[in-house]
């Protein structure tokens, strides 16, 4: 293993129709370290990696693959370099078989240029096999695959071309806990054989358990770069987001009112079973569990997404049976999806229309957009903070943030008592993320009895009064702040107590 | 339950299609291009009437969506069918007559009808001749356009059998003849009344009152061109159309249309059933017959109105 | 910089009139008559009736659905409206029965829709072929004549205006209503722009799609009522590919195929944009093949640069003024 630099990129700077995304950023990455790029969104990670990957050209600066200045003309071009992307969003064709998928692009040719050599595909695809001791069928379809296995896959194939440096952009953003384990350890095994990983990341957990070097990217700037050693997690926030913050979950106790929210023995056949939870005024309760457990299907049930098959659901004492959403609304019960693209924003209409779509939905008269209306949503929109120039702003055009805030204000239109979020800071950065969460106190303690989905375990013990976890549809008893522990909240989302 | 619903119905089926085949009588299969024109209408309708007069033949008309390949597809299921004789009104003569072939190759006998039998000669034919069809319209024309006049043309669909060979008839014998007239537009507008009145607007836009006669190759065109120009309040262009249809009649009638040719249908379907039943007989084995074109302006106005009212296709 | 940067975001919103103001001055330098009131006026009569229709049209694909048995339904619709008028004498009678029958169509387009998720494509060919059957049915494929007075509405004027333009704008006029200021109207486009993430906020997904439906569809029955009334006959052959024409003014006018944007205003546009072309290109003559061959090319010019200003549209997305 050479100790020479590997890849390094010099100056680069890039421009989109007159804005900045990158100034002059130099980075070193290095054979056999992991090395993590930080910083929030909008920062210019993305944007850099795709200048590595060949997808944009810088407008000024150099890219040096083993001391020699190179251009990097396409994806292509890039993997012949030896630089492989593996994007958050994998690329697959789910109706291809595994080798299909491995050798697509570069099928090697057969006797007559234009047809393809199935012999030797297979024949390869089965020593990639062999080498990393997988056992599939490589004409399964890949659909058949989980996430975590497609991107293993994906990595096999940025080994199958001889990649010296591969590009990980947010990895373990739709894996679960244990298919993150085994990633790490493959990571470590390529580092081993001295690939170089660009590891781009938002969980502050991940980013330290991995990195040897950290890179912090502010508004397309280096702001600090070096060994993984010389940060901890309060001045790297503090780079990331350019200002120290106090603490990371700005959970203020509210004063617990009168009871809420109540279900009793709620069932969905095959979903959830026999669910007990209390909810009171001003309280947040927390609901953890492993991705599946069923913890959105209930909110979903609730929230009058999807019907339930027995139980009882009382709101304030009276009993009720949302049949759709919109009754629910009525009642006084909201929702913030998990995925936000899917059910929560209408991305090619502006902020108005979407902070004031729910409120339309619900009231009465047949106009949009009384001044009452328009006034009320914008002091809702202002309250969040929404940074936008004007309200006829695409939502789609605002980052992961602000378009949370603005669903937010779009269900405080309705002035609901009880609020569930599912996942509400999924997607957005660190600095964002503070500003959630001092919204979501401010909520409890104007009174809203509020669920808090999280698969992010220290995310809720920072924000919930009481926490009660889902595994396999059942639901554990409560667990007081105080008594709350990571250990113990991990036993119970594995089925290990109940 | 799927499955069985499917058993239930093929058998349904065999059981419809079994029981036509017994008796004297003949089946024939009428297959219509498309019967949402005016025309192919009046043609479908006068089967549908003369038929009457022959008790051995069972008529099934069917209708081809002025689709060439629905209307092979449909020759081929007449061959499936078992169908005694086929009567066709070929959308393009040129598409169908390798069909119309293997349908005689298979011992059907075919009489095409309103459309020639080039290169399917075996099959019988009563057909008119698009280029008469155009000159006769075009002789009126001879005599009542006036000297140095503008004229506009309409044409059918691009590459329209019918509307080239009328278009053919209008220039061997009128402008050939008539070194006189200025031709100041040519336009499609594909057989349609609504395309016609459109483009006389705007040439009457552009052309105001210079238009002295409008050569339309189908009445539609031409009666939306009356339109056109009574909105405009222009009353002395003459127009000149072809097919005699009703509602070309009522316009003769009205003294807007000018004149006209008649493909009579009533005629074509008349032979046609003749030719089949003598077909059927054993009589003949082919024959071919053409349908006169006649025609029609204020002189005989009142005798084909009188046709068309027994028809039923003036009430 | 930020000056550009809003010029380039509003661009693309007004691609469809620039093409059109574009269009404008090089047909009047063409042709002397282009410019005339009697060009003008003519050119407004003949889109009047595909424009009528693309105005349902649009508020259908902006709510990601589609009426491909627009064209057959105005064929239906306002032979019948001949036939009641012939039978009765009654004008208001006449067009109230196109208005039902239409509406009736459209009802059972979105019933079909709804009810069973159906494809749209699918069940208003479907109902195009109905329509279609219904009306030679009943008419046994003969043309209606003598219609007399029925024509008032196709060729009639008021104050000077063709009826046929003012019924045009009237109809303009409330599509713009009901898509800018209405619920119904944010719902339309909530729903084009994500179904799912409408549902989720509590619109009622189902009714909202039948009344766009039905509106689409009672559209169509005035649009056949104005064509028969123009044509001065009923003529059940008429309407078919009309729905084409008014696909295109819509598209052309800047409606998004894939829903959740497009306006009334903008569809009047790119219906201007057809019926120009189609006009000067008879003023100058242009040979016949060659104008097939020029439309279709507009058609691709149009949704090009639509696509191309919306792109650059998308670069520009640095937003973090905080709001006052």
């Amino acid at each position: 293993m050479s100790e020479q630099n590997w890849i390094e990129l010099r100056n680069i700077t890039k421009d989109f129709s007159g804005v900045r995304a990158l100034d002059k950023v130099s980075i070193k990455i290095l054979p056999g370290r992991v090395h993590t790029l930080v910083g929030e969104n909008g920062a210019g990670k993305s944007t850099l990696m795709k200048i590595l990957n060949g997808l944009y050209k810088p407008n000024e600066g150099t890219i040096l693959i083993g001391g020699e200045e190179t251009v990097i003309h396409s994806p292509i071009d890039a993997r012949k370099k030896g630089i492989a992307m593996i994007y958050q969003e994998l690329n697959y064709i789910s109706e291809l078989s595994l080798e299909e998928n491995i050798f697509m692009g570069r099928f090697p040719s057969g006797k007559i240029k234009g047809t393809v050599d199935w012999k030797q595909v297979r024949k390869d695809t089965l020593a990639l096999f062999a080498q990393e001791g997988l056992n599939y069928d490589p004409a399964m379809k890949i659909k058949h695959l989980s996430v975590s296995e497609i991107q293993m896959l994906e990595i096999l194939k940025a080994i199958s071309c001889d990649a010296k440096v591969i590009i990980m952009d947010e990895p373990t953003s739709s894996i679960t806990t244990r298919e993150v384990e085994t990633l790490f350890e493959h990571i470590q095994q390529l580092k081993q054989r001295g690939i170089a990983i660009v590891y781009i990341s938002h969980k502050m957990e991940e980013v330290f358990r991995i990195s040897d070097d950290i890179t912090v990217l502010r508004d397309g700037k280096v702001v600090d770069s070096g060994p993984a050693g010389q940060f901890d997690i309060h001045s790297l926030i503090a780079k990331m987001v350019g200002r120290e913050l106090k603490e990371i979950y700005p959970k203020v106790q509210a004063e617990a009112g009168k009871t809420v929210l109540e279900l009793k023995h709620l069932s969905s056949s095959g979903v959830f079973k026999d669910i007990d939870l209390t909810i009171r005024q001003g309280e947040i309760l927390g609901l953890a569990g492993l991705v599946g457990a069923g913890r959105t299907e209930l909110a979903r049930a609730v929230a009058g997404l999807d019907g339930f098959t027995s139980g009882e659901i009382y709101l304030e004492g009276e009993r009720i049976t949302p049949g759709n959403v919109r009754e629910a609304m009525q009642k006084g019960i909201v929702m913030v999806s998990e995925d936000r693209r899917e059910y929560g924003i209408i991305g090619c209409r502006d902020i108005l229309e979407n902070a004031t779509l729910a409120d339309n939905a619900v009231s009465r008269g047949l106009l949009a957009n009384r001044r009452p209306q328009v006034e009320r949503a914008k002091n809702n929109i202002r309250r969040m903070k929404v940074k936008a120039p004007s309200l006829d702003i695409l939502i789609e055009n605002l980052s992961g943030g602000n378009q949370q805030k603005v669903v937010l204000a779009k269900w405080l239109m309705l002035n609901a008592k009880v609020l569930i979020l599912d996942e509400p800071t999924r997607g957005i950065d660190v600095g964002a993320k503070y500003e959630i969460y001092k919204i979501i106190c401010e909520l409890a303690q104007q009174g809203y009895a509020i669920l808090m989905i999280s698969s992010e375990i220290p995310e809720l013990m920072g924000m919930a009064d009481r926490i009660q976890v889902m595994c396999r549809g059942r639901i554990s008893p409560e667990i007081q702040r105080d008594a709350f522990s990571q250990e113990l909240i991990m036993q119970y989302a594995v089925g290990g107590i109940l | 339950m799927k499955k069985l619903l499917v058993v239930l119905l093929s058998l349904a089926m065999l059981l419809c299609c079994s029981g036509f085949a017994e008796g004297e009588t003949y089946e024939v299969a009428v297959l219509i291009g498309d019967r949402t024109a005016t025309y192919a209408s009046w043609l479908a309708q006068s089967f549908e009437e003369i038929v009457a007069q022959y008790p051995q033949i069972q008529l099934t008309v069917m209708d081809c969506s002025n689709d060439i390949g629905a209307q092979i597809s449909n020759l081929e299921n007449c061959v499936s069918k078992g169908f005694d004789m086929v009567i066709v009104q070929p959308i393009d003569v040129a598409a169908t007559s390798d069909t119309i072939n293997m349908v005689i190759d298979a011992g059907i006998p075919v009489c095409t009808v309103n459309g020639s039998n080039e290169g399917c000669e075996r099959a019988s034919c009563v057909d008119c001749d698009p280029v008469q069809q155009g000159s006769i319209p075009a002789e009126q024309a001879l005599e009542l356009v006036p000297e140095n006049a503008n004229v506009v043309v309409l044409l059918g669909p691009s590459g329209n059998f019918h509307s080239n060979g009328r278009r053919e008839g209008w220039q061997q014998t009128f402008f050939d003849a008539r070194p006189d007239v200025t031709i100041l537009d040519e336009q499609i507008a594909n057989w349609y009344k609504d395309e016609g009145m459109a483009l006389m607007e705007d040439w009457i836009i552009k052309y105001g009152d210079t238009i002295d006669a409008v050569c339309s190759m189908n009445d539609a065109m031409a009666l939306g061109c009356i339109e056109a120009a009574k909105a405009a309040g222009l009353n002395d262009i003459l127009y000149f159309g072809v097919d005699g249809l009703a509602d070309a009649c009522l316009s003769i009638q009205d003294n807007e249309l000018t004149a006209t040719c008649v493909q009579n249908a009533y005629d074509q379907a008349n032979a046609a059933l003749d030719i089949t039943s003598r077909v059927l007989a054993g009589e003949i084995e082919q024959e071919t017959y053409l349908s006169p074109g006649e025609l029609i302006n204020s002189d005989n106005i009142d005798e084909w109105i009188q046709i068309h009212t027994e028809n039923g296709q003036i009430q | 910089m930020k000056s550009i940067r809003h010029l380039k975001f509003n661009l693309s919103k007004y691609t469809s009139i620039l093409i059109l103001i574009g269009m404008l001055i090089v047909c009047s330098f063409a042709e002397k008559t282009f410019l005339s009131v009697a060009n003008l006026t003519n050119i407004l009569r003949q889109i009047s009736i595909v424009t009528i229709m693309a105005f349902g049209e649009t508020i259908l694909i902006i709510g990601g659905q589609l009426d491909l048995s627009v064209g057959t339904n105005a064929a239906m619709s306002g032979t019948f409206a001949c036939i009641v008028f012939i039978a009765t004498g009654s004008l208001a009678l006449a067009v109230l029965v196109a208005l039902v029958l239409g509406c009736v169509v459209g009802f059972l387009n979105g019933a079909i829709v709804t009810k069973f998720n159906a494809p749209p494509f699918i069940v208003t060919l479907a109902m195009q072929q109905v329509t279609l059957g219904a009306i030679f049915l009943y008419t046994n494929g003969q043309n209606v004549y003598k219609i007399g007075d029925f024509r008032i509405i196709g060729q009639g004027t008021f104050l000077g205006i063709p009826i046929p333009i003012l019924i045009m704008l009237f109809i303009g006029l409330i599509t713009w209503f009901l898509l800018s200021k209405c619920k119904f109207g944010r719902y339309i486009f909530a729903i084009g722009g994500n179904e799912k993430a409408a549902n989720a906020s509590g619109v009622n997904v189902k009714k909202v799609k039948l009344i766009a439906y039905c509106i689409s569809g009672t559209l169509a029955g005035l649009a056949g009522v104005v064509l028969m009334s123009r044509l001065n006959a009923g003529l059940p052959a008429s309407g078919t590919g009309y729905e084409t024409d008014a696909l295109t003014a819509t598209i052309i006018g800047g409606t998004s195929f894939t829903g959740g944007i497009g306006s009334a205003w903008g569809t009047l546009i790119g219906s201007c944009i057809i019926g120009i072309l189609n006009n000067i290109m008879n003023l100058l003559g242009v040979q016949a093949y060659l104008q097939q061959i020029l439309k279709g090319a507009l058609i691709i010019i149009a949704v090009v640069i639509d696509i191309y200003t919306k792109e650059h549209k998308k670069v520009v997305r640095v937003v973090d003024d905080v709001l006052v």
